[in-house]
């Protein structure tokens, strides 16, 4: 294996690790705040279909789309942001709730409004050029840093802002207070409702941004269920890295590397079905998910906050 | 006793009610959806009447393996277990079902090989619940999260089985399906709907609901159940396993799944192939939140969905309105009951208010 091959994986490994880390870093806000959010999935779709929704009007505008996708992530996920905050609903199945309505919204709207089925090509599509980097490009295996989307190098520097936010702010202290204890934080003067708000519409914006790198930058085109499973392993991925922006950043790395080897597999020709190694990624969550929940310390405090906020909401 | 009857009969017709309200003003919201959208508003509750009175068989055919799935649900969910993996349990007992159905012998009597066929697929969904279930149980793993990655891991593997091992080579054309099974292996339809595929998988799902409804409230494993989802520290000073409950709800919960696969495969399909499962885990969630996850209730509330979603196909197939809509609908119904806890509060709040005034 030479150094070509060994940085052409590393920059696709982080090519599919980008909407990952977005999706991650919204829902590691938002289990650190204490909301169980595994609606990911549902607002990273309603983003794709966005992105490519505004591509088509616009004439195609990548950069509408981008902005239109986040925003309308944003909105889309003030409807959890309610019925998680104002009517108390049960985390879990507000989250499939919201899941069921981005597949069954963007199916009906792609006929409502596109009158076609299953998806959609914008008629023309002004992809966004990578950005190259000067010195960068020329250092071997390094220069997989380079040469990447904008949207990746947001997402970049997202876990940066999402680190200082987290652990050097007073935003950040009230966030995790709300997570620990609901009760102490709002003694101490903090609105939990108001926090809740802040983060759910914040991982809004980055799922639908992450929706629309899948459509409008990975590929060009809007299909149903295009996000295939991607929310639910970019949270276990936040689960994995102890909802810590950098160790779920890695995390979703190492989750973009597993699929990198996965393509290289399958390019080389061995004998192996493709079905079988797009399990890989799956398998892979499922071993790291087992691994933080065994080790203790690992155990996310938002995960049986949840679990404890559900008994009491049913009880 | 008596009291205590009657006090059942008015809880389950005010939650009946309740629900009711609930289904019509998710129906009033997708009807103003539709018509914003210039389709016709009334669209889906003129499918839904027509599902019910002339064309019931397609709401039979439906209301079968959701029925099923909101029982496999129920069962979890009494537990405080999240079994959100039905989906891929069902494609793993379809599975089973079908390699078990394409080497039966040939002259094998119907009901032996239908038993045959049902067993293997059960203990396939079983065991499939048993990944989910054996990392809660000893990992403290969340089952949430790993049933849903779990159903991304079925489903290709069925991708794998139809393009691979299982993959019927006496078809012309690539079809990514296994051999159509041999006739003694189909569950019969019921002669009275044909030329529908309406089966008798309706029948088995009533008779999988009489037994939920007695195991929950006739056995010591359904107070087990009970006990270990309402407090389970408590259920442990009683002396009772919660480990062993979970494990024991997740199996009854994946073998239930497996059923519903058995009968898509040797009822509707006839063979195993990919994407057969429109995601009855999922609407099962629905079903059995509908009926207040109570086994009885899950049989009705499996009914009206189930002629939700044949009058969705049929109004995509006679008009021009999109059947994604039934979807809408559904997330709309379950969005709202888990919002049901608002009116309690309200109540705890005025009463707190009154309590002041005085």
């Amino acid at each position: 294996m030479n150094v070509t091959v060994i940085s052409d994986m590393l920059a696709s490994m982080i090519r599919i690790a980008t909407p990952l880390m977005l999706m991650a870093l919204g829902g590691l806000l938002c289990q650190r705040a204490g909301v169980f959010n595994i609606a990911l999935e549902g607002f990273s779709l309603m983003g794709a279909f966005a992105a490519i929704a505004f591509v088509q009007v616009s004439g195609g505008n990548v950069w509408l789309g981008l902005l239109g996708a986040a925003l309308v992530g944003a909105i889309y996920s003030a409807v959890f942001a309610l019925f998680v905050t104002r009517f108390k609903a049960d985390n879990i199945i507000a989250s499939i709730a919201m899941n069921m309505l981005a597949t069954g919204l963007t199916s009906y709207l792609l006929r409502a409004l596109f009158d076609v089925q299953g998806r959609i090509a914008p008629d023309k599509i002004n992809k966004i050029s990578n950005i190259s980097i000067p010195v960068l490009k020329d250092i071997p295996i390094l220069n997989c840093l380079s040469g990447q989307s904008i949207v990746t190098y947001f997402a970049m520097i997202m876990v940066a802002v999402v680190y200082i936010v987290l652990f050097k702010t007073r935003t950040g202290l009230n966030i995790c207070a709300v997570g620990e204890s609901v009760d102490a934080a709002m003694t101490a003067g903090v609105k939990p409702a108001v926090v809740r708000w802040k983060v759910i519409l914040t991982s809004g914006a980055f799922c639908g941004l992450a929706g629309a790198y899948l459509s409008t930058i990975t590929v060009s085109q809007f299909s149903e269920d295009m996000v295939q499973g991607r929310g639910f392993n970019a949270f276990t991925a936040m689960v994995f890295g102890n909802a810590h922006p950098v160790f779920t950043a890695l995390v979703t790395l190492l989750f973009g590397l597993a699929d990198a080897i996965g393509i290289r597999i399958e390019l080389s020709g061995l004998n192996l079905s493709p079905s079988i190694i797009k399990m890989f990624p799956f398998v892979l969550a499922i071993v790291a998910l087992a691994i933080s929940s065994y080790t203790g310390k690992l155990k996310t405090r938002g995960v049986i906050g949840a679990k404890r906020k559900r008994r009491e909401v049913n009880g | 006793m008596n009291k205590l009857m009657h006090k059942r009969i008015a809880d389950a017709l005010n939650i009946t009610v309740r629900q009711v309200c609930l289904i019509l003003v998710s129906l009033v919201l997708a009807s103003i959806f539709l018509g914003v959208s210039g389709y016709e508003p009334l669209a889906i509750v003129k499918g839904i009447i027509n599902g019910l009175s002339s064309d019931i068989a397609g709401t039979v055919r439906w209301a079968a393996p959701l029925i099923l799935a909101g029982l496999a649900i129920c069962v979890t969910y009494k537990a405080e277990v999240f079994n959100l993996g039905v989906d891929g349990q069902l494609y793993m007992g379809a599975a089973a079902g079908t390699a078990v159905a394409l080497v039966l012998p040939e002259g094998l009597n119907k009901a032996v090989s239908l038993v045959i066929v049902f067993l293997a697929a059960m203990i396939a969904g079983a065991l499939f619940a048993m990944i989910p279930a054996l990392l809660k149980v000893y990992l403290d793993t969340n089952e949430v999260v790993s049933t849903l990655l779990l159903n991304f891991i079925a489903v290709l593997f069925i991708e794998y089985l139809v393009n691979g091992p299982m993959m019927d080579r006496t078809a012309g054309t690539n079809l990514n399906a296994s051999e159509v099974l041999p006739e003694n292996t189909w569950l019969p339809r019921i002669s009275f709907f044909e030329p529908s595929s309406a089966n008798i998988g309706f029948y088995i799902a009533v008779v999988v609901m009489i037994v939920i409804a007695f195991l929950f409230y006739k056995t010591t494993l359904g107070h087990e159940i009970k006990m270990v989802g309402s407090n389970p520290v408590l259920a442990r000073y009683a002396g009772m396993k919660p480990k062993k409950t979970i494990l024991q709800v997740m199996a009854i919960s994946g073998a239930i799944a497996g059923m519903i696969g058995a009968i898509e495969v040797t009822a509707v399909q006839h063979r195993l192939l990919t994407g057969f499962n429109p995601d009855f885990g999922f609407d099962g969630i629905v079903v059995s939140l509908l009926a207040n996850n109570n086994p009885i209730g899950v049989v009705f509330s499996g009914i009206f969905f189930g002629s939700l979603k044949n009058g969705g196909i049929n109004m995509e197939r006679l008009t021009d309105v999109p059947s994604a809509v039934t979807e809408i609908v559904m997330a709309i119904i379950i969005v709202t009951i888990s919002a049901k806890f608002v009116l309690p509060r309200l109540k705890a709040r005025a009463a707190k208010v009154k309590k002041g005034g005085e």
